[in-house]
């Protein structure tokens, strides 16, 4: 079984990646020259593409017969150039921000480190798309460049003097080792405090601009190799500096007609705000117009889940697990009511009937016998009987989704006035199955491979599908939550306790109130509209929204990307479904301006800790 | 930096500085409780975490009324009362209890005395184990993650281009892989603190090892709070060859000894150790602080300042 470290781009090669790329359907749209907005929360895979996008990445491709007709068709005429960002960063820039005082020196610390950072990447992207001059290899594919020795000693001349470099250096080895040590005075800047000789150091090398430092070192490319075409793809840069962010993204307007920028954004743009929020001036880049935003966060309802089921089958056929069998395993779990779902090769349909004697027969759901009752259903047999459509969907479709998970978790009592009540089962039989799969982990890939880790090593096992299920859906709940709960952000000074997470728990618990409450809904509200949000939950919400914890309905406001939350409609990700015991489709809505109140004890709540043992 | 030498037998040094704290926890003062050294030091300076409202802080203070100690609030100056005493002192034994204070401080303490190494004799370490409390099994949010000190920035090298997490693991639901998602090393080694209350140990394997983050059953790395001694020479050899590959980042959750290890070790590699905190208590919000009493035992670590270490990794 692999560790799920191993499910992270980051620490893949890019050659790594490329040889098991599941291609999605915008690859080529990612993939073409021109400025690119690539909009997703963690582990959606933004990494993934943009290094599969690299000149080693894009050769590793070119190898792969299966995908041969898919490329061709694509323009690969430039040299890539990959920035990724480093996870350090957000930590050491909250450190900066404490310790540093003053904030110009703030900026030339913050803004140096980044500089040096991405130079560096842009010489070592160069590099790996560069084929020696004096060896005997041709150019095979536009993405490469001829380079000699003298060409390589010509540019890392000119770019030590561009670059102000301390000494003018003759070999690409050359100028990273500078730009190291560079990078290290920035460091040392940090520790020495507000009045040091290190500081003075850094004031003395002055504001580096990166954008006009990658024009010169384009001209000087272009002057002794000839290379007219660059994509500079910025990947994970919503950890970057908020100012440099906002310089890059101006940029997308008029950078310069040799290369086209890429980047990788999560889902809500907050490094580009003036007075509060985002106030469009001439100079800012319009989507559409300046460049071609592509979202790839999970979508707020009918989701198209082709990417994921392609996924699945290459971690199959990688696995060697039949793709048929491991939907079979998901869909045999004991833990599904029997009968209560219909598997047929796109999904599953509901068995209104069967649902009804599990909600009202075992479950002691009357609340939804009364309701049924109004709509002329008496029992089972009257929803067989149901014809025409309009009647079909008012009863069937609406009702029953809610009326299944009721008959999950609602056990009945021997109260006369509360016949039934909120079970705190550990067992997840609600969210079995491969459909169900597809929906908690939202399409995401990385998610995918967390589960998938294992249930197919479960499988493998001859580990009973329901207990393997039961167990992975906890642990990879938690984790979630748990990455969730690691993302820091600013207290305000009141103390006032406005986490992400202990937002998400207001919000799960209020809507699990209205799905499993001792009155029947059809149709709970299983969103939020947000309308004059409390200022104090602001921070909470925009860390819940780039976590991929809260999914956002994306075409309110014609924009595609998201600058400001007030009036967006946002439902919590199907990937924390099973903490409230929530449904997987999306409902009514409701309105959010602040913390929401939460009806039921939250012990009524499933036990996630209880995971590891969750075999029930 | 200067290097350090463990010493044997740390029980036996006669301590002329104690340093240590006044909090909120029972046992900040355990080591004037029970720890002869400590009681018998000419000076006591205590960091004064004045937290009138929590816990045992006005009893810790009560108690520790007439026995000598010099009581300071101000940080800048609790420090530089420390550089004032050892460069009065003649290689003076300095112990420092770590069992009660948070990592930022304990960390500045350190530098100070590794800034002050020439003047020093020896540093006794003491920590005091924690009467076993189930945790709470919740997430906790976190209000800072970054690194402990500006010293521990780390620095950038030629040869390490992707990152290395080792990390003491302790008992708080999720917080490992919840750094792990965060950070997202290429490998991650678990440091697992053994050897105090088995009870312990369920509950730090129960909060983290489920979640399977490790590339191989080797990175999980047992050690014994008991045995700082070894703990420090296993905590320095993964550093050291780690180093040569990758950047290192150290997250000392989990018992203090364990913090207060790795930030020296850190220390006689700086700048190429980086030591980050996770933390999530916050004063304001008492509830999220909790009372600790001392189990009884005692974990103590001698050191003295020797030569800078020769055999460092390769750095630019």
């Amino acid at each position: 079984m692999a560790s799920t470290s191993q499910f992270n781009a980051r620490n893949a090669s890019a050659s790594q990646i490329a040889r098991d790329f599941v291609m999605p359907s915008y690859f080529p749209e990612v993939a073409e020259y021109r400025n690119i907005v690539l909009v997703g929360p963690r582990g959606i895979g933004k990494t993934t593409l943009l290094k599969a996008l690299t000149a080693p990445g894009l050769t590793a491709l070119h190898q792969r017969e299966d995908l041969l007709d898919l490329l061709r068709s694509i323009d690969f005429d430039y040299i890539p150039i990959y920035i990724p960002a480093e996870s350090i960063w957000k930590g050491t820039a909250g450190l900066v921000a404490k310790e540093v005082q003053s904030i110009q020196d703030r900026d030339l610390i913050l803004g140096g480190l980044f500089t040096d950072h991405c130079l560096h990447q842009l010489i070592s992207s160069f590099e790996e798309a560069a084929i020696e001059a004096d060896s005997a290899c041709r150019l095979k594919h536009p993405w490469q460049v001829m380079l000699s020795n003298w060409q390589e000693a010509q540019i890392a001349e000119k770019c030590s003097e561009l670059w102000k470099l301390e000494k003018i250096q003759k070999s690409f080895l050359g100028i990273k080792m500078q730009l190291l040590q560079r990078s290290n005075i920035y460091r040392g800047a940090i520790n020495a405090g507000n009045s040091s000789r290190t500081l003075d150091a850094v004031r003395e090398i002055g504001h580096l601009d990166f954008l006009v430092m990658l024009k010169g070192f384009m001209d000087i490319a272009q002057t002794y190799c000839g290379v007219k075409r660059w994509t500079i793809s910025f990947d994970e840069m919503e950890i970057a500096p908020k100012s440099i962010l906002s310089h890059l993204y101006e940029n997308l307007r008029s950078f310069d007609q040799r290369a086209a920028l890429k980047f990788s954004l999560f889902p809500y743009v907050d490094f580009y705000e003036e007075q509060g929020g985002f106030i469009p001036n001439p100079s800012s880049p319009e989507d559409a117009q300046d460049f071609h935003p592509i979202i790839l966060s999970s979508k707020f309802a009918n989701p198209d889940y082709t990417f994921a089921r392609g996924l699945i089958r290459s971690e199959c056929d990688r696995r060697a697990v039949s793709y048929g069998a491991f939907r079979q395993f998901l869909n045999s779990s004991k833990a599904i009511l029997p009968g209560s779902r219909e598997f047929t090769e796109i999904g599953f349909e509901r068995r209104p009937a069967k649902i009804y004697d599990y909600a009202v027969g075992q479950a002691g759901d009357l609340s939804l016998k009364q309701h049924l009752a109004t709509k002329g259903i008496k029992g089972p047999q009257d929803i067989e009987r149901l014809v025409g459509e309009a009647r079909r969907a008012e009863v069937v479709r609406k009702v029953f989704p809610i009326a299944e998970i009721r008959s999950y978790y609602l056990v009945k009592t021997k109260d006369k006035k509360f016949p039934s009540r909120r079970t705190s089962a550990k067992g997840y039989g609600y969210y079995h199955g491969f459909d169900q799969l597809l929906a908690l982990t939202e399409g995401n890939p990385r998610a995918i491979k967390y589960y998938l880790n294992d249930l197919i090593t479960d499988m493998i096992e001859g580990r009973e599908s329901h207990r393997s299920q039961n167990a992975a859906i906890p642990m990879n709940v938690d984790r979630f939550r748990a990455m969730v709960a690691s993302q820091a952000i600013p207290r305000d000074l009141s103390g006032e306790d406005r986490s992400a997470l202990k937002l998400l728990d207001a919000m799960g618990y209020a809507l699990a109130d209205g799905v499993l409450g001792d009155i029947f809904h059809p149709e709970p509200p299983l969103s939020f509209r947000i309308k004059n949000l409390h200022p104090s939950l602001k921070d909470a919400l925009i860390s819940a929204v780039n976590s991929g914890a809260l999914v956002v309905e994306q075409n309110v406001s014609g924009k595609k990307l998201l600058f400001d939350l007030e009036g967006c409609r946002i439902r919590l990700s199907y990937r924390l479904a099973p903490f409230f015991k929530l449904p997987t489709i999306s409902g009514q809505e409701r309105l959010l301006s602040g913390m929401p109140e939460i009806k039921k004890n939250k012990d009524s709540q499933p036990d996630l800790l209880t995971w590891a043992n969750a075999d029930a | 930096m200067p290097d350090i030498t463990p010493v044997a037998d740390p029980d036996k040094l006669e301590v002329s500085i104690y340093i240590g704290c006044l909090g909120y926890e029972h046992r900040s003062i355990e080591a004037l409780r029970s720890l002869d050294s400590a009681k018998a030091s000419k000076t006591k300076l205590l960091f004064d975490y004045c937290s009138e409202a929590d816990h045992c802080y006005i009893a810790n203070k009560r108690e520790i009324g007439k026995s000598g100690c010099t009581i300071i609030n101000d940080l800048g100056d609790f420090l530089a009362q420390i550089q004032m005493h050892i460069s009065k002192e003649i290689s003076p034994n300095i112990q420092l209890d770590v069992t009660s204070f948070d990592r930022k401080k304990l960390a500045l303490i350190l530098e100070v005395l590794f800034e002050s190494s020439p003047y020093i004799g020896s540093v006794i370490l003491s920590y005091f184990p924690r009467q076993f409390v189930e945790p709470s099994g919740e997430l906790e949010e976190v209000l800072e993650f970054g690194p402990v000190t500006p010293r521990f920035v780390g620095e950038a090298s030629y040869e390490r281009d992707s990152l290395s997490l080792i990390v003491g693991a302790g008992y708080e639901f999720g917080r490992v892989i919840g750094a792990i998602d965060a950070l997202e090393p290429e490998l991650t080694y678990c440091m697992f603190p053994v050897g105090t209350d088995t009870r312990f140990e369920r509950a730090v394997a129960r909060n983290n090892l489920g979640f399977r983050f490790l590339d191989d059953p080797n990175l999980l790395i047992p050690y014994s709070v008991l045995n700082p001694h070894s703990t420090y020479f296993a905590i320095r050899r993964l550093i050291q060859v780690e180093l040569n590959e990758r950047n290192v980042l150290v997250l000392p959750l989990g018992p203090k000894i364990f913090a207060a290890l790795s930030i020296i070790i850190a220390l006689i590699y700086s700048p190429a150790v980086m030591v980050w905190r996770y933390s999530t208590e916050d004063l304001r919000r008492p509830n999220s602080l909790s009372d600790a009493r001392a189990s009884g035992d005692v974990a103590l670590f001698a050191f003295t300042f020797s030569e800078p270490a020769i055999t460092k990794p390769i750095v630019v």
